[in-house]
């Protein structure tokens, strides 16, 4: 009987202790620094970190494909605002004749997801879906 | 001194003729006086009649300003400035996806004759670079773009009002680091395209369709859509568009002899004084 109660214990740490191993090394997910959220509340967050941004730099911050993020023509970090952004996700900044903004766009497969902040928002704010079909660009 | 008066009067008539004003003034104008022969785009008689826009690209920074007043172009992601044929270009750095846009196109979304005068300074081998560009992903927004595909091919890409697909490519010499000036002319009837390169005709090529849709997509300097595809990497100068064809004697006043011409102002360009008896400039 105890030789039994034994072996449970055993195989019972058996099995935590590979969940445990599995969870340390199992592929992350693309999404650095944060848990999969809608889009909405990601790009509600993406605007009030970049606010702060805005009232630290008086601009808001470009993320490059590549992941770099942009004050001007300035390589900064900011490692809090860089964990919320997806592989798949740029930021542009703009300043145009009607003031400055941005525009968070996110690409996923043949769609595109633009959400923009500022004075063009209306025209840079939209869902399109690329024409797979077509050869050119 | 009996004739004093006479040829006085004489005198004043013939170089300050009276003439008929439309809006029933009598003017006097001087009989010779000195104009610049084409030395801007905008007040030229032959470059300024159906200019849709001109740049001088001089801002070292954020909106640049369209010397015709209409199509002011927002600034993304930054892009500075570089020494162009006259006082400052625009400087497109590809890596950072950097363009100019025009949230609504107006006019800029031309259907028809099309002609564009642009110096580049390309920076890098880089492909897919656009000059420019509204063609959007859906069948109501793709209009044309322009741009290069390699350091030796530029290529005219349009979607006709049924939104099929043509295109001319025209294969070119790298010109990486040299600043040179281009005139592409699309003549939308013949579908005909032409290349002038520093002042001169360059290259011709046809292809079918003989309208353009027009998009509704945000036009762009440097990219050929929203998001920034196709970035530019290079600098840009006195970029100017126009619904004309423009010819061989269009091309040489624009390049003028290296100097180029500005939008607006004093730029390259003799001061020529002429004479005209009818007393009209």
């Amino acid at each position: 009987m105890k030789k039994i109660l034994l072996g449970v214990i055993l195989l019972t740490f058996l099995v935590v202790g590979s969940y445990w191993v599995y969870l340390i090394v199992k592929p992350q997910p693309e999404i650095v620094g944060g848990p999969v959220v809608s889009w909405e509340t990601f790009t509600t967050e993406l605007e009030a970190e970049q606010a702060m941004l805005l009232a630290k730099y008086g601009d808001y911050i470009q993320v490059t494909e590549d992941g770099r993020l942009m004050y001007k023509d300035r390589v900064i970090n900011e490692n809090r605002f860089k964990n919320k952004i997806p592989a798949n996700t740029v930021v542009h900044v703009y300043d145009g004749p009607d003031g400055k903004g941005f525009q968070i766009i996110q690409r996923e497969g043949n769609i595109e997801r633009a959400y923009a902040i500022g004075a063009e928002a209306a025209a840079r704010t939209y869902v399109t879906t690329f024409d797979t079909a077509s050869t050119t660009p | 001194m009996k004739y004093f008066f006479t040829l006085l009067t004489a005198i004043y008539l013939a170089f300050a003729p009276v003439q008929y004003n439309p809006g029933a003034l009598l003017t006097h104008q001087p009989l010779i006086k000195r104009v610049q022969a084409a030395t801007d785009i905008v007040n030229d008689g032959t470059l300024g009649t159906n200019l849709v826009a001109c740049w001088e690209l001089d801002e070292t920074s954020g909106t640049r300003v369209d010397s015709t007043g209409t199509h002011n172009l927002t600034d993304n992601n930054t892009v500075l400035s570089g020494t162009g044929i006259i006082g400052n270009g625009a400087d497109f750095e590809k890596a950072n996806t950097e363009y100019l846009s025009k949230a609504s196109p107006g006019t800029l979304a031309i259907t028809g004759d099309l002609s564009v005068s642009w110096w580049y300074r390309m920076e890098s081998t880089d492909a897919q670079q656009a000059v420019m560009g509204n063609y959007g992903t859906t069948a109501a927004t793709r209009g044309y773009f322009l741009a290069f595909d390699t350091a030796t091919a530029l290529r005219f890409n349009y979607r006709n009002s049924a939104d099929v697909n043509d295109q001319y490519s025209f294969t070119i010499a790298s010109e990486v680091g040299n600043l040179v000036h281009y005139v592409y002319v699309f003549d939308a009837s013949a579908a005909d395209h032409y290349l002038y390169k520093n002042g001169s005709l360059y290259l011709t090529g046809s292809s079918t369709r003989t309208d353009i849709n027009a998009s509704t997509h945000p036009w762009h300097m440097g990219a050929i859509r929203t998001g920034g595809t196709f970035p530019a990497d290079g600098i840009m100068d006195v970029f100017a568009i126009s619904t004309s064809q423009w010819g061989a004697a269009e091309a040489a006043a624009l390049y003028n002899g290296g100097s180029g011409i500005p939008c607006v102002g004093a730029g390259g360009g003799a001061v020529t004084p002429i004479f005209r008896p009818d007393g009209l400039f």
